[in-house]
């Protein structure tokens, strides 16, 4: 496994070093919006929108890392490791490039919250909290979008050779059918009966916002669906996809 | 052995394969030949279990060909098959990586033969170089079946009788079998033990060189030259 991380990581790490670049002008971006505005709030918007847009780091890198592997697919695939060994590698080698692009942000707005604010214990615990949150959130988001990646990428793989240009027309489908159910299933009652259990409710006083009420079978649920999807994309490569 | 039964396969519309049933042996040099385009190079993926057949059946050993099969046969794709950024040697060690069967002194040996330069990129490399690359990369790999589409692509001319000759010594012939495709069959024929003859997808003959300059006192080409008009 160590040597397909590796590998992995030289497919994409040339994007990798971009996205540290591009975080760097963006501090940058903040300080100028600091030395022209002198608001504080307006301080953090460049780097929450850098934040924001982490949910879709990790699906650009598995394109980009499937796209160089379409190049040479009989080279990826010849091998008897399982589809699914081939993918997580791609999955972590994109996760972990993922956290320290955002480690790197967190540390910037961390800086720039201590160089600007003085803020009581409270206040400090409260941002805490809700950073942690932001960005084990902005992970999850970005496992499930990552996934969908790799799903329609091994469902065109499966079928271009197959039915052709009406590949698309299927990825439409593949997308659009299952999340109709997807929100058909969400707003059911037999979704709350079996996700809302587990409650757990966040406060941040010092926000002055309203708890908000979390539940464990929600994300019980979204882990369902990352890993049944994972699995999914891992057997079509595994039996479908053609060299 | 590699076994295929009644196999077909279609691409859209295009049939590339029509209804072949044959046994690949061990301890044979084969060589598949046909007109351009007419299948030789999706018989040797489906071989590979890198294709799936429309109808029929493959089977490696009396495994069904799919990409586990990949344990057994060692695969030579006509396109390019590393990493550009990787090194000669990085290739090999990944290669090494990936197939507990890879066998890395062999593959060394056979570098010095083909003098390719370990420390050279991948993509700074030559066609004629890559094409080397491949060849040690497949070679090295200590399998039954090594299965090798144009191995000879890309190579000079002037090099390629050398390197023919150097290929079938790195092959244990005891528990080894070679099957492999060339568009210049003149340039293999003198090494081949058999011939796998396809026209338009289908199989039109299969049997021993001997066999043939025995029964027609032809070669393989002049037969071609005789079959393919």
């Amino acid at each position: 496994m160590g040597s397909y991380i590796q590998k992995d990581f030289r497919l994409t790490r040339t994007v990798f070093f971009v996205g540290i670049v591009i975080n760097i002008l963006i501090l940058l971006l903040t300080l100028f919006v600091d030395a022209n505005t002198g608001d504080n709030l307006y301080l953090f918007i460049p780097l929450a929108v850098a934040v924001v847009f982490h949910v879709l780091y990790l699906p650009t890198m598995l394109f980009i890392s499937l796209r160089t592997e379409t190049d040479q697919l009989h080279l990826w695939l010849h091998n008897p490791r399982s589809a699914s060994a081939l993918l997580l590698s791609k999955v972590l080698n994109g996760l972990v490039m993922s956290v320290v692009s955002l480690v790197v942000l967190y540390s910037m707005a961390g800086s720039l919250i201590i160089s600007r604010f003085h803020l009581i214990e409270a206040y400090w615990t409260d941002t805490w909290m809700a950073g942690v949150l932001i960005f084990l959130h902005i992970l999850m988001i970005s496992i499930m979008i990552g996934v969908w990646v790799i799903l329609l990428w091994s469902i065109y793989h499966a079928l271009k050779n197959r039915i052709g240009r009406w590949t698309w027309l299927a990825l439409l489908g593949a997308v659009l059918i299952p999340s109709w159910i997807g929100a058909l299933f969400d707003s059911s009652n037999l979704y709350k009966q079996l996700t809302q259990w587990g409650s757990l409710e966040m406060n941040f006083p010092t926000f002055s916002i309203d708890p908000i009420l979390v539940y464990t079978g929600e994300y019980l649920h979204h882990l369902i669906v990352i890993v049944g999807l994972f699995y999914l994309s891992a057997w079509i490569i595994d039996r479908k996809v053609e060299v | 052995m590699i076994k295929l039964m009644n196999l077909s396969k279609t691409y859209k519309k295009r049939s590339a394969i029509k209804n072949i049933s044959l046994t690949v042996p061990l301890g044979k040099i084969i060589g598949i030949v046909d007109e351009n385009g007419s299948g030789k190079s999706t018989l040797l993926k489906l071989m590979a279990g890198l294709s799936y057949p429309t109808s029929g059946s493959v089977t490696v050993n009396g495994e069904i060909a799919n990409r586990k099969v990949s344990k057994l046969v060692s695969y030579l794709s006509e396109h390019d098959s590393f990493y550009p950024l990787f090194t000669v040697r990085e290739a090999l060690v990944f290669q090494a990586s990936q197939f507990t069967d890879f066998n890395i002194a062999k593959a060394e040996e056979i570098m010095k033969y083909l003098q390719l330069e370990p420390d050279k990129k991948i993509r700074d490399l030559s066609i004629g170089n890559r094409g080397r690359l491949k060849i040690v990369l497949t070679l090295a790999r200590e399998v039954p079946y090594i299965l090798m589409d144009e191995p000879l692509s890309g190579l000079d001319p002037l090099v390629r009788q050398s390197i023919v000759k150097g290929m079938i010594s790195y092959i244990d012939l005891e528990s080894q079998t070679l099957v492999m495709t060339s568009h210049v069959i003149t340039e293999i024929e003198s090494i081949l033990d058999s011939f796998i003859a396809i026209k338009d997808g289908s199989l039109i003959r299969m049997a021993d060189v001997e066999e043939l300059h025995e029964s027609e006192g032809l070669g393989i080409t002049e037969w071609m030259k005789k079959t393919y008009v």
